[in-house]
This record gives structure tokens, sequence and C-alpha cells, in this order.
């Protein structure tokens, strides 16, 4: 090898050397922040697994360990004795319902201001309307809210309740489904009209599978807002049967004594059913049904 | 009975018109082409036909039976869309299905047509597929079966093929001017490529400006444009214009002077021109004569040329004569001169003259 050939060489690995050092460091660093924010999110949540599992004595004592020294399942036999699983019943009634509400209603809603032509910008006027509600804090609602459920006689009625959750994740839905709704091609549409679909068989048959990702996207996130609800909750059920799981939970915050046992059995119980729901339904939040066919 | 007739149609979309009265008779069987610039209404005048736009005014009869306030469902037509507008959830079956079903046909005829149409476009392998999972060509085929299947008086076409590669576009063209043939249905073809127009169509309506500068067939347009716009749209590589001026003209032969000063008689006349008019002299690329050197005495002019293309069958030059640009088709053997400069006659039989108007003047006969 001559010297130039030897230059030539040097100058062609030395800088590969340099960039897989540097890939490496740089990977290190990413799965060492990844590794931090994993462990700042997770260990709430292990925490609490773990405190549902514990015996009463060893989280209040002066030197409290991570994992539970015998495992006891007393704080789920006391909550289930407690009425436990018919507040979970509520929960689950007030918040699906109230999901299913404001999706179909919030469904049509986005159809309507995507496809049809209002006059004076009226469907801004709408959108900017139904935001307001949201923007606003709750306790503004809530007070002409009391008022009307109390008029209509659904006052401390889950019904009432889920009427009352309808209308406020009815904004987030609109918006949400707003833009998967403008992604369904107006001629897909149109094809299924001349095919002699009427309105409703296209929503049925056509937009509704297409808008399948955002619906559940949106669904996921209005369950959850349902689901963790508690100042609605608080001020408009007053029976303890009625009571939906935000409210249960704080029956076991009193002044005297918090039942740490109770509270993360029931941390534990209650995230399982939308763990569950958003595990089911998550395989069809893959996108591009309607997108990448033009 | 499929015929389709158009009266004083009219379509605007808030102030603006884009259809500005359009009338149209449509044979039985007939494939119709509506060709044109982009923006000149075309699409437009095809949906309105569909029922998809509402008419702003004006009558459309499918089958003797008007049409304006019928459903786009319930006029037997069927479209097929630029973007094929497939169901993307559906298989390829559903979205022929679908419109069966929706029309109350049952289960078995709906399953003997749709064999039927997946053996004409040879999809019979594809019934379960996903549109994701099929190619351009396909995906088109698909569209038109779907069209078919519901065995309509009429079938729209807008733009079919502009997303296809030009291979595969001269491929579908071959199979729907087959398909047309097959089934003998009333087709109307919308595009803005003037050689699908040529080749596809029994008659061309060539639209400008929402409304039809002219109707006939692909060679009656090519040879007797009525105007500069359908002279210039049709044929390519597109007529060359040059300006003129009239010396003389009578009821047979009119007269005219070139900016070179090459003076010219063209059997063509206007009963309106007058001596001295500005006008424009029209000649295709392929009937200017290119002269060797051997004839070159024979010469009308020199064309200076700049670019030319290779085809291999034949040369396309591009060139200009007294600062108006021209093109001219070459044989494949003739040899361009190292000067680019070639020497060629116009012959006066084929040549077209548009007034300042843009009308075109008459054949003399």
């Amino acid at each position: 090898m001559n010297p130039l050939q030897q230059t030539a060489a040097m100058t062609a690995t030395a800088p590969k050397v340099n960039f897989s050092m540097l890939r490496l460091s740089r990977s290190f660093l990413f799965y060492a922040a990844l590794v931090l924010c994993l462990t700042f999110f997770i260990t709430p949540v292990l925490w609490m697994v773990a405190t549902a599992f514990k015996e009463p004595g060893e989280y209040v004592s002066s030197t409290p360990s991570f994992w539970p020294s015998s495992l006891t399942l007393e704080h789920f036999q006391a909550l289930i004795n407690d009425g436990f699983l018919k507040r979970l019943g509520n929960t689950v009634i007030v918040a699906f319902g109230a999901t299913a509400a404001s999706i179909m209603l919030g469904f049509m809603a986005a159809y309507a201001l995507v496809r049809y032509q209002f006059p004076a910008r009226l469907d801004i006027a709408f959108l900017l309307l139904v935001l307001i509600v949201k923007l606003m804090p709750p306790i503004v609602v809530a007070i002409p809210l009391y008022g009307l459920l109390k008029d209509i006689g659904l006052l401390d009625s889950l019904f009432g309740l889920v009427l009352v959750y309808q209308l406020y994740t009815l904004p987030f839905c609109i918006w949400m489904l707003l833009g998967f709704v403008r992604d369904v091609p107006l001629e897909i549409e149109e094809a299924a009209a001349l095919d002699n679909a009427n309105i409703l068989q296209r929503l049925w048959h056509i937009v509704l599978p297409l808008c399948k990702p955002g619906l559940v996207a949106t669904s996921i996130f209005t369950l959850i807002l349902c689901w963790n609800e508690f100042p609605f909750a608080l001020l408009f059920l007053q029976k303890p049967s009625s009571f939906t799981l935000p409210l249960y939970i704080s029956n076991f915050i009193t002044e005297n004594e918090t039942f740490w046992g109770q509270l993360m059995g029931i941390g534990l119980l209650s995230s399982i059913p939308v763990l569950l729901f958003a595990g089911f339904i998550q395989k069809h939040l893959i996108r591009g049904f309607s997108m990448g066919l033009k | 009975m499929s015929d389709l007739k158009l009266t004083a149609v009219k379509k605007s979309f808030a102030k603006t018109e884009i259809i500005k009265g359009v009338d149209l008779d449509i044979k039985d069987g007939e494939f119709i082409v509506f060709v044109g610039p982009s923006g000149c209404g075309k699409s437009t005048l095809l949906r309105t036909i569909a029922g998809l736009e509402d008419l702003s005014a004006g009558a459309i009869e499918i089958g003797g039976k008007m049409v304006n306030n019928i459903d786009a469902a319930k006029r037997g037509i069927a479209m097929v869309f630029q973007s094929y507008a497939l169901y993307p959830h559906k298989s390829v079956y559903d979205n022929m299905a679908f419109g069966l079903k929706m029309n109350g046909i049952d289960k078995e005829e709906s399953a003997k047509r749709i064999q039927h149409a997946a053996e004409i476009l040879q999809l019979d392998q594809l019934l379960d597929r996903k549109p994701k999972q099929l190619s351009g060509g396909q995906r088109q085929r698909v569209a038109i079966g779907r069209a078919i299947v519901r065995e309509p008086d009429v079938f729209l076409f807008d733009e079919p093929l502009s997303n296809l590669d030009a291979e595969l576009r001269v491929e579908m063209r071959v199979q729907l001017t087959r398909l047309h043939r097959r089934l003998n249905a009333t087709m109307i073809y919308v595009t803005h490529d003037q050689v699908e127009a040529m080749t596809m169509a029994d008659r061309i309506v060539v639209l400008k400006d929402g409304r039809i500068e002219q109707v006939g067939s692909p060679l009656e347009l090519y040879k007797q444009p009525r105007n500069k716009f359908v002279a210039g749209f049709l044929g390519s590589p597109k007529m060359n214009f040059i300006d003129a001026v009239i010396t003389q003209c009578d009821c047979q032969h009119t007269q005219i002077t070139l900016p070179g000063g090459v003076s010219l008689s063209v059997p063509k006349y206007s009963l309106v021109a007058q001596v001295g008019d500005k006008i424009s002299l029209g000649i295709r690329p392929n009937d200017l004569i290119a002269l060797d050197d051997s004839q070159s005495t024979d010469k009308d002019f020199d064309i200076q040329i700049d670019v030319s293309e290779h085809l291999g069958g034949q040369t396309i030059a591009y060139g200009s004569y007294a600062d108006q640009s021209l093109i001219i088709e070459l044989d494949k053997d003739f040899a361009l001169k190292d000067q680019h400069q070639i020497a060629v006659k116009l012959p006066v039989e084929h040549c077209h003259l548009f007034a300042s108007d843009g009308l075109s003047f008459t054949a003399a006969q």
C-alpha cells in the first residue's frame, strides 16, 4: 500500500470509529432517559399495587417498605363487603352511557358540520360555542345544571349524571371527530349515494367504519374523563348507593384516618375496566382505512 | 333507450357561473368525450348529469324522461370517479355488491352479475382483496366493475385514467373502448387529455369556459375545427399559428401575407373578411412539408430550429420563423442540417384561417 492509499484508508476508517462511539453513547443516553421517565411514571402505579396488598399496619409504619412483606386480600374483601361492586356498576353505567351518547351525538354533529353548508358561518359559531362549555370552570355550568336536573326530577339519579357527563364531554367529542370525518373523501360518499344508499345507510356502512380509528380514540378519552369525574358527581348525587367510584373513594379519606389499603385497592380495581376497554379496542386505532387511496 | 338530452343547462356556484348554457343530444350507445382545459366545467357538467350537483337552469332528459328533480341513484347512471372512490374497508366483491344490496337485488343475482363483471375485467382472482392491496390499474377496473354490475343506462367517467402511469393509461384506454363495444351502453367520458378524446370518442364535445365550442367526430374536429381554440386544443403536437394579413379575398380564396413577406392564396373564405384584416394561419406540424436541398427552391420560408426530439418513428422539431414559434414533424430519415435551418413549404390545402375573433374560415367548395 503506497502512502497515499494509507492516508486514504486512515481517513476512511477514523471517522467510522468516532461515529459508532457517538451512536453508542447517544443510544445509551436515550435509553437512560427512557428508563428515568418510565420510573417516574410507573412508581406511583407500582406503589398503588403494592399498598393494596399490604397489611394495614405496614403502610403506616415509621419504616415503610415499597413491597409488601406479606400479601393480604383483606382490603379487597372489605371493599366488596362495603358495596364496591354496586359503585363500580354505577360508574360503568354512567361512564359508558355518557360515552356512548357523546360519541353518537358528537359523530353526527361533526358529520353535519363537515358536510353541510351553514349560512352566516353558523357552523364556526356553533363550534366556538360548544368549546366555551368546555373552557368554563365546571362550577359555572354546575349551578344551572343543578337547577335543570332538579326541575326535570333527575337529580340524584344515574341517568341525570349520564346527561350531565354527555353535555360536558360532547364538545371534546365534536372537536376530536371533526378531523376524522373530514378525512373521509367526499367522492366515496358520493359513490355510495349513486349506489342508492340514503344518508343513514351512508353513515352506517361508509362513514362510520372509515372513522373507526377516530371513534375509538375519542371514546377512550371520553370514557376516562367520565370514569374519573368528581365535582359533578359530588354535586348531583346524594344517595351513597348511587355514588360513582371517585365519590366512593373520597369516603376513605376521613378527618381521622386515611384508609390507604382500601384506597389503593379501589385504585387498582377501578383501573382494570378502563384498561380492559382500551386494550380491547386499541387494535382499531390503526389509521389508514380512508387514507392512502388517492 | 338510454339517449340523453341537455337543454340550456346552467350551473352556478354562489355567484360564479360555471356552466353557461349547454345544449347537447347524446344518442343511445354513443361514446361521448367531454374535453377541455382545466376549469372549463367538464367535470361539473358530468356531475350535474349524474345528479351530484343541482341544476341552476335548464333540463336534463335520460331516455326521454326529465330527471332534473330525480335523485342521483334513481337516474339509471353509474359513475367512475377520478380517485376511484372505492370503499376502502370493503373487499372488491363487497365494493361491487354494495350498490346491488342497496338497490334490493338478491344475493344470487348479485353474485351472478359480479362474477360476470369480474370475468370481463379479469378481476376473478382479486375478489377477496381490499382496495389497498390492489395496484392503480386494478383499482380502476374495480371501479368500472362496480359501475357495470349496476347495469346502468348511462356510464359516466370522470377522468378515470388520470391517476395511472402512461403505459397503463394506454392499456386501460383500449380496454374501455372494448368494454364500450361489448356493452354497447351510452358512455360519457371526461378528460383533459386530447389523445384520450381522439382515440376513444364517437363524438367529442370541446368545452371552454362553461360553453360548448364544438361537437363532432374526432376527425371532423381535427380536420374542420370551428375556431382557433378547438384547432389548438386537438392534435398533438398542437397546431402552429402564424400571424397574417389579408391582401385580397373573394368567395373562394383568401390571399394573405405572412410576416416574412410570403404571400399565399388559401382556398378558404369568410363572408365578413376584409382586405387588411389581421388573421391567423393555422397549420398542423405534420402538414408542414420539410424540403431537402434539391427542393429548396419551392420553399415558402425557413424555420430556425432550436430543439429537436427524436422519437424513433419521427422527429419533432421546435423552432421559429419571423419571431413566431413553430413546430414541425419530420420523417425519421430527414437529416437535420448543422445550422438547424429547415426550408419548408406550406401546403395551402391544409392551411386553416382564423379571424381575429377566433372563428374559422369556411373551406371553398
